[in-house]
C-alpha cells in the first residue's frame, strides 16, 4: 500500500470511529443499497459504517474544491465485500458516502 | 456540509423529513421509522443531494437495544441484523453465545430457532454491546450478565403480538444545551400516527 493510501486509510478509521455524526450520505446511496439487495446481497447502515471503520482506501482521487474522493474497500461482519466511494474533506473533518457496491462491480 | 453544496448547488434548501423510513437502510427484518429527526438538503433541481442522519452509529444501536427488547421472538433475519448491528463476525458472537460458528449459521438461515436461554443471552448481549462503547466488545457474557440481571424477567419472547408487523419508532431527543446532531439521543418514539 501507497504511504498515502496508508494515511487515508488510518484518517478514515479514525474518522468513522470519532466523527461517526459527521459522515452524511449523497442523495441516491439508499437506492444503490436497495439494488443490492434485490440481488440477495444484504448490506445496511451498520455494513457501511463496519467497513469505513475496518477497510483500506484503496484509490484516491483530489479534487481542489471538492475535497477528495475515496473508494474503500473491506467486507461486512457477514464476509461480504464491499466498495465505498466517498467524499471527504480532510480540513473539516467530513466524509459523505456516494455510493456502496459489490467488490468488482462498476459503479453506475 | 452546507458550505460545500453552496459551491455546487447554489443556495441549498434543507429540510427535516416528517418520518423518514429506515428499513431500507438499515437493512432491518422490521419496520423503522424515524421522526422529525433526518435531514435533506435539496438541490437546485429539487432532488435530495444529501441526507443527514445525526448519529448512525448511535442509531443502529438504538434500533438493536428495542429490538432486544421488544418480546417478538427473534428470528434467523433478526440474529443477522443484531449481529450486523454488533458488528460481530460469527465466530465472535457464536463463542459469546456458547455455540458452534455452524449452529449459528443454521440459526441465521432459519434451519434452527433459537432456544429461549441463547434467546435470552443474545437479548443481554445486545443490550450491553449497545449501552457500552466498543471497547467492551471484549467483555464476556458472564461479565455483561452481571450488571443486566433481572432487566429481561418481564419479557416473554413470543411469536406475534396480535399478528401485528413489528415496528420501531425513534426520533431524536435533545439534550439541554447540547448540539442535537452530536450530543441528542435516540428514543423511542411512543405516538406513532
Amino acid at each position: 500500500m501507497a504511504a498515502n493510501e496508508a494515511f487515508e486509510t488510518e484518517f478514515l478509521r479514525e474518522f468513522a470511529n470519532t466523527y461517526v455524526s459527521q459522515i452524511t450520505y449523497a442523495g441516491g446511496t439508499w437506492s444503490d443499497i436497495d439494488k443490492i439487495q434485490d440481488q440477495g446481497f444484504l448490506v445496511g447502515l451498520a455494513d457501511v459504517l463496519y467497513v469505513l471503520k475496518t477497510g483500506s482506501v484503496t484509490t484516491s482521487e483530489k479534487r481542489d474544491s471538492d475535497g477528495a474522493f475515496w473508494e474503500v474497500e473491506g467486507m461486512t461482519c457477514h464476509d461480504d465485500n464491499l466498495v465505498i466511494r466517498t467524499q471527504v474533506w480532510c480540513d473539516c473533518y467530513k466524509v459523505r458516502v456516494l455510493n456502496v457496491a459489490i467488490l468488482g462491480e462498476k459503479y453506475a | 456540509m452546507l458550505e460545500i453544496s453552496a459551491v455546487k448547488c447554489g443556495v441549498p434548501t434543507t429540510r427535516i423529513v416528517d418520518v423518514f423510513d429506515a428499513t431500507g437502510i438499515l437493512c432491518a427484518p422490521f419496520e423503522v421509522l424515524l421522526y422529525n429527526s433526518v435531514q435533506e438538503v435539496i438541490g437546485e433541481d429539487g432532488n435530495v443531494v444529501e441526507t443527514i442522519i445525526p448519529d448512525p452509529a448511535g442509531l443502529v444501536r438504538a434500533v438493536a437495544f428495542h429490538r432486544a427488547l421488544h418480546p417478538q421472538k427473534l428470528d434467523g433475519d433478526d440474529l443477522k441484523f443484531l449481529r450486523s448491528a454488533l458488528d460481530l463476525k460469527a465466530t465472535a458472537l457464536a463463542k459469546k453465545m456458547g455455540v458452534s460458528p455452524e449452529h449459528l449459521s443454521r440459526l441465521e438461515s432459519g434451519a434452527k430457532t433459537l432456544q429461549p436461554q441463547s434467546e435470552q443471552q443474545l437479548r443481554t448481549l445486545t443490550v450491553a454491546l449497545a449501552c457500552t462503547s466498543t471497547k467492551a466488545k471484549d467483555a464476556t457474557l458472564a461479565e455483561f450478565s452481571k450488571h443486566l440481571m433481572g432487566i429481561f424477567d418481564d419479557i416473554k419472547p413470543c411469536r406475534l403480538i396480535d399478528d401485528a408487523p413489528l415496528l420501531i419508532a425513534l426520533h431524536r431527543e435533545k439534550i439541554d444545551g447540547c448540539d442535537m446532531d452530536t450530543e441528542g439521543l435516540w428514543d423511542e418514539t411512543a405516538q406513532v400516527a
